[in-house]
């Protein structure tokens, strides 16, 4: 196992450095710069800014210059938020978006897999045809629809909740943000949570165990709930990406200081380091949750560990 | 009731309802098992046979309630299996135990070998100590043929064969009186095929087992059953015992069977080319009126397409056929079946 784990965990590393030197290079590739601006800038000037960041050398150079950085840990200064690092924003954003978006995940995950294990223990049925309509119904909405209309509900109507605004996390600004991210992903696991289980139901080895004269709830909890669960642990990866995606519309509806805005911004005035930085954490991110599914999976499906 | 026999099956009905992708359309019902009877002495095998499709495995499964019985009725041990719900169901299912046709798949694959014939020992026998369940444990390891340090072994870890063995050692760990073996051996390889069928006859014989043997053909029934069922679309055509099946069948669908049995021998040819199988199995959703065989059977009459015919004594067998009397049967000396 733990053989397993370490040859899963080095093999994250080369992915890494593929997302890194594939995002540089186009990046740059990509026409206009951070100091292009409307209003044409003294050459002499201009040259002196490329020059202190050093964006006069050819781009080779400045990957291998910024690799060096990065393994120090260090992303470099943002060019548009003049005076500030991308360490700097991303300590002041990043938490912002692991709050908003982890409680989303876990009220997702909560919520989301009973629903679905009850669904498929009670095929067919009112249990099953009631929360998967709600299901359908909660995918199809995209989060931009659905963070207005619980806006309006909780907080225009009722006054329950704030519209917006972060206050520094406390509990009550978290609410809203966290449940429009969370409403499609509970869908997605009840659905998927569902469909496995039904499938795992219907193995052989179900049937033995109720051969063998086992009572129904050990037949399900030993049994079938670990089987089940395989896919909802290799749909973690993808999870992040969509809470991470998702978070940048919901930071901009909500208006939260996470880092979703610095990233879109970023793109949009060339701002390589910003974009870079974001780039990598998201990576890590993705490549960490995944790592986290494999060895998961090897815990939960001892033939992974074999092969 | 006691008439001796440990297993008394009336009238067994298992019907599955198939809906149709219409809307509003009417649900048909599948008729895996269309009033089966038969009965299983102590210590006695039973073989039943069929093609596939013809309802032997949801007959087998049935008999466990592992599918929901329709109708009819299960006598095991003098209880009524059907009236009794799942807890009162319980005590029983430590003397009746089944093992499946896959022996891969029926096998949990998140489990060691040690708990997979632990679990029906800890859970219909709880105030077994844990010392002695692991002596249980080793000691049906070490009957079926597997070594008992393989214990932590994962079941994928296991070759067919191998992986048949833990699951007769499953189902013989808590000493079981009656056996349903779901065609154990049709996915083995032939060299072993022959063991496993062995290995079960000898754990009979020591521990005085029923066994019901399914198989979709004769000749593994053959070495193994001493009375025979035939069965075809959910019903009986034929019970008797196995000298009278393989040497004197009467029904046209045992003769069909039997004439499909592979000869070894290849010099020996088939006396009468059209005795092998011929035709399709209709669909059992909609099964033929009256005799169900009428449509594949080389006998048929207009009686035969009217009249279902009812399972009635013809010599020393029992047989389901209009012309039972009639139908010659067909000479077996020159190839031994």
């Amino acid at each position: 196992m733990l053989k397993y784990t370490l040859k899963r965990f080095f093999g994250t590393i080369p992915t890494l450095f593929v997302i890194i030197t594939l995002s540089f290079f186009l990046l740059h590739a990509a026409p206009g710069g951070p100091f292009d601006m409307e209003r044409a800038m003294p050459p002499q000037i201009k040259a002196n800014i490329l020059k202190m960041y050093h964006l006069n050398e050819p781009v080779w150079k400045q990957y291998f210059l910024y690799l060096g950085n990065i393994l120090h840990g260090n992303f470099g200064p943002s060019y548009v938020y003049r005076g500030t690092t991308v360490n700097d924003l991303i300590k002041q954003g990043f938490p912002v978006d692991l709050i908003v978006g982890g409680f989303a995940l876990l009220g997702a995950l909560l919520i989301g897999i009973p629903i679905g294990i009850i669904a498929a223990l009670r095929q067919n049925s009112p249990w099953d045809y009631g929360p998967m309509a709600a299901a359908m119904l909660g995918l199809s909405i995209p989060n931009f629809v659905a963070a207005p209309l619980l806006i309006l509900a909780f907080a225009v109507a009722l006054r329950l909740l704030p519209a917006g605004g972060w206050a520094g996390g406390s509990p009550l600004f978290v609410i809203l943000p966290a449940v429009s991210l969370g409403l499609p992903l509970i869908a997605y696991v009840a659905r998927m949570m569902r469909g496995s289980m039904v499938e795992v139901l219907n193995s052989p080895f179900i049937r033995t165990a109720r051969a063998k004269g086992l009572p129904e709830h050990t037949v399900i909890l030993r049994h079938a709930l670990r089987p089940a669960l395989l896919p909802m642990v290799s749909f973690l990866g993808p999870a992040v990406v969509g809470v991470i995606t998702g978070s940048i519309v919901i930071e901009e509806i909500f208006g939260l200081p996470g880092i979703g805005r610095f990233f879109v911004n970023g793109a949009l005035n060339r701002d390589y380091t910003l974009v870079m930085g974001v780039t990598i954490l998201y990576g890590m991110l993705i490549l960490t949750f995944n790592f986290i599914a494999d060895v998961l999976y090897g815990f939960l499906d001892p033939r992974t560990r074999h092969q | 009731m006691n008439t001796g026999k440990l297993l008394q099956v009336e009238g067994l009905k298992v019907y599955f309802p198939v809906r149709s992708e219409r809307l509003f359309a009417k649900t048909r019902w599948l008729k895996a098992v269309d009033g089966v009877s038969f009965e299983v002495a102590e210590r006695e095998t039973l073989g039943i046979v069929g093609e596939s499709g013809c309802g032997k495995s949801t007959l087998g499964r049935a008999l466990l309630r592992l599918v929901p019985v329709t109708g009819g009725r299960i006598m095991f041990d003098g209880h009524d299996l059907l009236t009794l719900n799942e807890k009162a169901m319980r005590p029983l299912r430590r003397q009746l135990q089944i093992i499946f046709q896959d022996p891969l798949a029926s096998l949990d694959p998140r489990m060691t070998v040690g708990n997979i014939i632990d679990e029906p020992l800890s859970s219909l026998l709880p105030n077994l100590h844990r010392s002695e369940r692991l002596k249980r444990i080793r000691e049906a390891m070490r009957r079926v043929g597997l070594l008992p340090n393989q214990i932590n072994r994962y079941a994928h870890e296991f070759s067919g064969g191998q992986a048949q063995r833990i699951g007769i050692a499953r189902a013989l760990v808590v000493e079981p009186r009656l056996m349903v073996c779901d065609e154990p051996v049709s996915s083995l390889d032939v060299s072993i095929k022959s063991q496993v069928i062995n290995l079960l006859q000898d754990l009979q014989a020591q521990f005085g087992l029923s066994l019901v043997f399914i198989a979709h053909d004769l000749a593994s029934v053959r070495h193994i059953a001493e009375r025979v069922v035939v069965l075809y679309l959910g019903r009986v055509m034929e019970v008797a015992d196995r000298d009278s099946i393989y040497l004197a069948p009467r029904h046209p669908y045992t003769q069909m069977l039997i004439a499909a049995v592979p000869i070894p021998d290849p010099t020996v040819s088939r006396k009468h080319k059209l005795d092998v199988v011929r035709g399709e199995l209709p669909s059992p959703l909609d099964p033929p009126t009256g005799c169900p065989f009428r449509t594949r059977c080389l006998y048929a009459i207009e009686r035969c397409a009217a009249e279902r015919p009812e399972l009635r004594p013809v010599g020393k067998s029992q047989v389901a056929c209009h012309r039972a009397e009639e139908i010659s049967t067909p000479s077996r000396e020159n190839n031994g079946g």
